[in-house]
């Protein structure tokens, strides 16, 4: 039987593989744009319907000032409110996992205060904390972060192999013990499924947030609404341009330390020997 | 192996019963009644019909499920003393392996937990990987390795601290018959070289009798001990042990046992295997 | 099977949008003479609507030959989206807004001005010394979203403060109700005569103990600073009007509506008690001094209900232009006095007084919480 060594890719092949991973959504992007700039243009479709993408690029251009500012300032109430949220739902899943009759009493009720709808408590956040306080916004992405981020970690801390809980009994370890060399490591891979997802709920947090007040000049949310009941929609979806993009960033910003982090995980790299 | 020479564990059952609760009321009565000894130094097969309890006995054993009844003692200790004083290694079917511990530190991990240093421990780790003869993947992840190679780490592993006693859950269960066959001869010449006890949980007559000193029979649920047959073949075996007459009748002998303790389905199953054998 | 479950849904699907354009037409079943249409309110239910519901109530508009549903408005309700996207035949909003989607290229017209003068205010704490426009710089200052706020910015360029900038006025976004004014959040709050400014009388004062006050406010109103717009009007699309049966359609509509105002005004406690019937979310007290406040606002009127002043429209239309809530100067076209002046001439004719020359306010006590 001989075995061969696992192959790391060299830096070519790293590279060409990366094209061969980014190519495909890259070429969809450039040519949905195209098209939308086509078909708009060649079916004049009125503008309050759907304005082309030139049109959105130079309300971009106008607006920029305000959309840099504010875009940046709604990406902190999301960073901010996915710390929050995160560290709050981590804490509660290591908590329910390690004493289990009160994962049983609260479970239910996480699960039903996940399913209030934004624009019940998001009045309520803001009359607590202060509409222009930009914690009363984070309070509300954190809210939208907490559940799967919290799903996600338990079920990882949870669905640890029986038999490695056995032989962590053999080697007569407590529970700290297990915790930290087991449960813990093997929760990180679903920790990091469930904090991607959250990147993305926490920005729209953010951004919907914003729909029930606050600061107008640093309110990229309001701007959207704003100009939306103006019928101009081409500021509008710059807009919506810019805080995609900061989603999507964040996405990847997460997805990068999940690389480094995960280092070891099979999804990440290699090769079996045989 | 630079360790010490370890003094290998005896392990003592005496009237040991489990049953498991059922919802409802009803009951499941895993083993009853069990009466064995296992002495120091032996490789012990326990072998039986599915459901018999031979994994709940070997838990027994482990202080991994606490008996119904009766007393288990392991080393001169009661067993739950055992285990707080980390007597045994365990190697069970699926390796357990963690993802992202390296091999080397998946093999350190028992020493992690008595406190070794970094050095000490390092040096344990290259005795163990070549004793498993895996020299040269101590960086490698598991999830890189075969499944033969992978168990081969769980022994290492289960051996690191040398232990007393080596308990063992059907571990080449999962695997094809030729690295089984294979594994069964590097498993009983690391049995040599460690000098522990060794209590073997299987469901194949030919790897029992091929491995052990001692293989004991176990009836259908409730599992009761049906025969012990001791094997006299001479050490070492090698793959020629196989094809020696006294193997065969070894086999049958333990076939008719695990037939009269009532395992006539699962036996069907094994008479396949057997046939295919001797093929 | 699978493609047998496609095709039952693709025959599902046809015929359930079948059955919805067959609703839209609205012709009775029998061959009834009944045209539906819809109106798509501003807001929630609510007495600031109160002349709908008693036309609808009193038999209006079927006398009218009209089947009309009364599409209730919401914080994410934009009046011009839905009557653009064909949900709705009318709606209400407000000139300016109006006029902003016309600059953008959305065809509406404005029907009928129903009121006569504008009911927004900004009000701040008497302790706050903010007495007028000019004491806000450097100040929180909320105002409404979706162009409702172009009344307020008008009133600060005309300091010489700009709104846009955050150096000069931090310009709040307020959520529709008071709170953050009575939290003091801001320095000075958004407040219509007939909503918000009674939210605020409503409340109770935690250092007294008794409601709060109007000698505790400072009360500016946007039409005595002289950048007040027209608020309250009924829009359509252009290209609907366009058509003569609709214009048909459009002038039965607002004789039925003015007669439903004209009902409100001469039958207070009648048409407060059609619009508790149609389950407002505040309370009585709040409704009764709503209903109050916008009587005000349409009585009394020189042209008749309705009926656009032109003098009054170039106002907004400059303010709106002077002030960047349209780029483009808005043409005539926006408005038509043509249909509500018909309306109002009929109504004449059957004796309806449709000026109000004579209303007085009601003396209204206002209620712990607008119960």
């Amino acid at each position: 039987m001989s075995l061969q060594p696992v192959v790391f890719p060299g830096r070519l092949h790293r590279a060409g593989r990366r094209v061969r991973d980014w190519g495909p959504a890259a070429a969809v992007l450039v040519g949905g744009i195209v098209a939308w700039q086509g078909l708009v243009t060649a079916l004049d479709i009125q503008r309050f319907l759907l304005p082309k993408p030139t049109e959105i690029l130079s309300a971009l251009r106008e607006n920029w000032s305000f959309l840099r500012g504010a875009g940046l300032y709604t990406f902190w109430e999301a960073v901010g409110g996915f710390v929050i949220g995160g560290a709050v739902a981590i804490a509660t899943a290591l908590s329910l996992a390690r004493w289990r009759p009160l994962g049983r009493a609260l479970l239910p009720y996480a699960i039903a205060a996940n399913a209030v709808p934004i624009i019940a408590f998001a009045p309520i956040f803001n009359n607590w904390f202060g509409l222009i306080n930009p914690v009363s916004k984070m309070a509300i992405a954190a809210v939208l972060v907490f559940f799967p981020v919290m799903i996600n970690m338990l079920r990882g801390l949870t669905s640890v192999h029986p038999s490695s809980i056995e032989l962590m009994s053999s080697y007569a370890a407590g529970e700290a013990a297990t915790f930290r060399r087991v449960r813990i490591p093997n929760s990180l891979p679903f920790l990091f499924s469930g904090l991607k997802v959250a990147s993305v709920l926490a920005m729209i947090g953010a951004v919907v947030s914003q729909y029930f007040g606050g600061l107008r000049s640093t309110s990229l949310g309001l701007f959207i609404k704003d100009r939306a009941a103006l019928a101009l929609y081409a500021e509008a979806w710059a807009a919506i341009v810019v805080a995609s993009t900061l989603g999507v960033g964040f996405y990847l910003a997460i997805t990068l330390v999940e690389r480094s982090v995960l280092r070891w995980h099979p999804s990440m790299r290699g090769v079996r020997a045989e | 192996m630079s360790a010490d020479p370890i003094r290998p564990a005896a392990v003592s059952l005496r009237g040991v019963s489990k049953r498991f609760a059922g919802r409802g009321g009803e009951g499941v009565t895993a083993v009853t009644s069990i009466d064995l000894d296992v002495g120091p130094g032996e490789f012990v097969s326990l072998i039986g019909p599915s459901g018999c309890g031979k994994s709940t006995l070997l838990r027994v054993i482990g202080d991994l499920v606490a008996p119904t009844g009766g007393s288990v003692q392991v080393n001169g200790k009661p067993a739950h003393q055992a285990r707080r004083d980390r007597d045994y290694g365990i190697v069970f079917q699926d390796p357990v392996l963690y993802d992202w511990r390296t091999v080397a530190r998946n093999i350190a991990l028992p020493l992690e937990m008595l406190g070794w240093d970094r050095g000490r421990r390092a040096g344990r780790v290259q005795e163990m990987l070549e004793l498993v003869e895996l020299t040269g993947f101590e960086g490698h992840h598991p999830w890189q390795l075969s499944g033969g190679m992978q168990q081969r780490v769980s022994i290492a592993r289960a051996l690191s601290f040398s232990p007393a006693l080596l308990l063992m859950d059907e571990p080449f269960g999962a695997l094809d018959e030729m690295t089984r066959e294979r594994l069964n001869g590097e498993l009983l010449r690391i049995w040599q070289q460690s000098g522990c006890t060794v209590v073997f949980v299987t469901h194949s007559i030919s790897e029992a009798v091929f491995l052990s000193t001692t293989v004991v029979v176990m009836s259908a649920r409730p599992g009761r001990v049906v025969g012990i047959v001791d094997i006299d073949l001479p050490q070492p075996r090698t793959v020629d042990t196989r094809e020696e007459p006294r193997f065969f009748e070894l086999v049958t002998e333990v076939r008719e046992r695990l037939r009269k303790g009532g395992a006539a389905e699962a036996l069907a199953e094994e008479e396949l295997l057997l046939v295919e054998e001797e093929r | 099977m699978r493609r047998f479950t496609w095709r039952l849904l693709a025959v599902v699907a046809v015929v359930a949008m079948v059955g919805a354009a067959c609703g839209e037409e609205g012709t009775a079943p029998g061959g009834g003479e009944l045209d539906s249409v819809t109106v798509q309110l501003k807001w929630v239910t609510q007495a600031q609507f109160a002349g709908y519901y008693a036309a609808l109530d009193q038999g209006y508009y079927e006398d009218e030959g009209l089947d009309v549903t009364i599409l209730p408005g919401g914080p994410d309700i934009t009046p011009a989206q839905v009557v653009a996207g064909g949900q709705a035949e009318f709606g209400l909003d407000w000139l300016p807004s109006v006029l902003a989607q016309r600059d953008a290229g959305v065809d509406l017209v404005d029907i009928a001005q129903v009121f006569t003068r504008p009911g927004i205010t900004e009000i701040a704490w008497k302790d706050t010394g903010i007495n007028s426009f000019d004491d806000m710089a450097g100040k929180r200052v909320g105002v409404w979203c979706c162009g409702n706020q172009f009344p307020i910015f008008a009133a600060l360029t005309k300091e010489g403060i700009d709104p846009n900038d955050p150096s000069e006025v931090q310009i709040v976004d307020q959520p529709f109700d008071m709170n953050l004014f009575l939290n003091r959040e801001v320095d000075a709050a958004s407040a219509m005569t007939y909503n918000e400014l009674a939210q605020v009388l409503e409340t109770e004062n935690p250092d007294t103990g008794q409601l709060y006050q109007l000698s505790d406010l400072n009360v500016i109103k946007l039409s005595e600073v002289g950048t007040g717009t027209l608020e309250d009007l009924v829009f359509v699309g252009g290209d609907w009007i366009a058509d003569e049966a609709n214009q048909d359609i459009a002038r039965r509509f607002l004789k039925a509506t003015f007669q439903g105002w004209v009902y409100c005004r001469d039958n207070f406690e009648g048409c407060l008690d059609i619009v508790l019937a149609n389950g407002p979310i505040l309370g009585e007290g709040h409704m009764r001094w709503q209903l109050n406040e916008i009587n005000a606002l349409i009585w009394p009127n020189t042209l008749g209900i309705g009926v656009m002043d032109p003098e009054q429209f170039q106002i907004t239309a400059d303010i709106s232009l002077d002030y960047g809530v349209i780029a483009n100067p808005a043409s005539e076209d926006a408005y038509r006095t043509d249909l509500a002046a018909a309306a109002v001439q009929e109504l004449e004719a059957e004796g309806v007084d449709v000026n109000g020359a004579g209303y007085q306010k009601e003396n209204v006590e206002v209620t712990p919480g607008g119960e």
